[in-house]
């Protein structure tokens, strides 16, 4: 610090540093408080509450209207992907793909550490 | 010569002249333009089965350790923050270091996944990619490095399966003593978080949720590293650091609904792990039944997982070749940026390679 006296920059930079400390260690110490917790988790479990409701009435419109719902679709996509997965397997590989290729393609396995007689 | 004080203080005037037009130059850069980050290095989807994605990284060295390595991620975050940028990866490091690497990576889990447990992934997805890395090397053993939940992963999958084929075992910044996490205790609490309104309402743990909490521990710093964005504009290495792990921090993700309720039910509130009293398929988890070689690298000044959270790891298990090693960083700067280049990488190298012929 002693070097930076008068460098108006490096005091700054020094208070920045320090205010972050102070201001978190402060408001920390109100975020950690049982009666935070209490009431962020009851803003949470009302919202929660609300969102399970307007769910329950967007599915049961798509229903009325003959419509997929998200999970309809997530179901679908779902299927669709495992198809997928079994084409997939279903597929040759490439000659340069075959587990024998690879494997020769692939660096001998009998590096050393440097100080036993491998290379750094 | 030495220059006198007044020399010395136009200099710093002089200086900071500078970098405030390089600021404006590059403030107008940085609006206009977005942030780059992950995956630099050349990599092979091996297995895709939902979440779970494995990858097969190309060797970079013409002769590698014997002993493969599989990364396991956090299941909070993508991996890229072990592949950052050109010269700030962790995984080009290893691989120009002659280390095979190999990386359990997930994406946000699919509507069908909501059911997903700690089974799946410790019984499941974990060990089913080892048998994948065995089958393409023709090793037996295969050194895991699980990065904080990515961690507690490896050590519950260590534990169930010792000695199996875990030839090494280090965690990054793990959290093993979840009573000592402050403020999450605080929030999490069952009297005021009713975890299963959250699972039955959404299905999934949401990732803005978790990225609320983090952000909570320290609620001042987003303005912090604003400011100090704006001080560093001049300084393209620090901004371009900064954009990618920004962006890396904001693509957090989703958690599986139950998964997330056994975590938190069975690890973090009933403190499991820690107690012993945690059981993942009907067997009990006893980290003193690990027996490898393990290396846990921990943060200074960890505010996500605190030194009180990570600390008695290394004492309980039951490993006779084991280290801890207390870093200078963060959470994040622990594994990325410049702090990780100059400690924890050469470290890990260090550890793993007379551990991994």
């Amino acid at each position: 610090m002693a070097k930076d006296a008068g460098d108006f920059f490096a005091i700054w930079r020094s208070l920045l540093q320090q205010w972050d400390t102070k201001a978190n260690e402060t408001l920390t110490k109100v975020t950690g408080q049982e009666s935070f917790s209490r009431e962020v988790n009851r803003a949470m479990a009302l919202n929660l509450q609300m969102q399970a409701a307007f769910n329950e009435a967007v599915d049961k419109a798509l229903v009325a209207l003959n419509m997929p719902s998200r999970a309809d679709v997530a179901r679908l996509a779902e299927q669709l992907n495992s198809i997928e997965r079994k084409l997939d397997a279903l597929k040759a590989p490439a000659p340069s793909e075959t587990p024998a290729a690879r494997k020769a393609a692939r660096p001998s396995r009998t590096r050393k550490p440097p100080g036993e007689g491998g290379s750094s | 010569m030495n220059a006198t004080p007044e020399a010395l203080q136009i200099d710093r005037l002089r200086q900071e002249v500078a970098r405030a037009i390089q600021r404006n130059v590059k403030g107008w850069e940085y609006l206009t333009s977005v942030g780059k980050a992950g995956g630099v290095s050349k990599r092979t989807l091996i297995e895709k089965r939902g979440t779970m994605n494995l990858y097969r990284y190309d060797a970079l060295a013409t002769e590698v350790y014997r002993t493969p390595i599989l990364f396991v991620m956090a299941t909070s975050n993508p991996a890229y923050v072990f592949d950052l940028l050109p010269d700030q990866s962790l995984i080009e490091f290893m691989l120009k270091r002659g280390h095979d690497i190999y990386l359990l990576d997930w994406t946000a889990p699919t509507a069908g996944e909501r059911t997903l447990r700690l089974e799946d992934y410790v019984l499941g997805f974990i060990p089913d990619s080892i048998r994948i890395i065995q089958d393409e090397t023709d090793e037996d053993q295969v050194s895991l490095v699980g990065y904080c939940m990515g961690g507690v992963l490896s050590v519950i999958y260590a534990a169930l399966h010792s000695p199996g084929p875990i030839r090494n075992l280090a965690c990054f910044t793990t959290p093993f003593n979840f009573s000592q996490f402050g403020a999450w205790n605080q929030w999490a609490d069952p009297r005021y978080f009713d975890v299963d309104q959250v699972v039955d309402t959404l299905g999934y743990f949401p990732p803005e949720m978790f990225v609320a909490s983090v952000d909570m521990l320290r609620p001042v710093s987003r303005v912090t590293a604003t400011l100090q964005l704006w001080d560093n504009l001049w300084n393209d290495e620090f901004v371009k650091t900064k954009r990618a792990l920004d962006k890396w921090s904001a693509d957090t993700l989703p958690l599986a609904g139950e998964y997330f309720r056994q975590t938190m039910k069975d690890i973090v509130i009933d403190n499991g792990l820690y107690h012993g009293t945690l059981k993942v398929g009907g067997r009990r988890v006893d980290v003193g039944e690990i027996k490898a070689p393990f290396l846990h690298a921990v943060a200074e000044h960890d505010h996500i997982v605190p030194y009180a959270v990570a600390r008695e790891l290394v004492e309980r298990v039951g490993s006779t070749d084991k280290e801890e090693v207390v870093l200078k960083g963060g959470h994040v700067s622990l594994v990325a940026g410049p702090s990780a280049i100059k400690r924890m990488w050469p470290k890990l190298d260090q550890w793993l390679a007379p551990r991994s012929i």
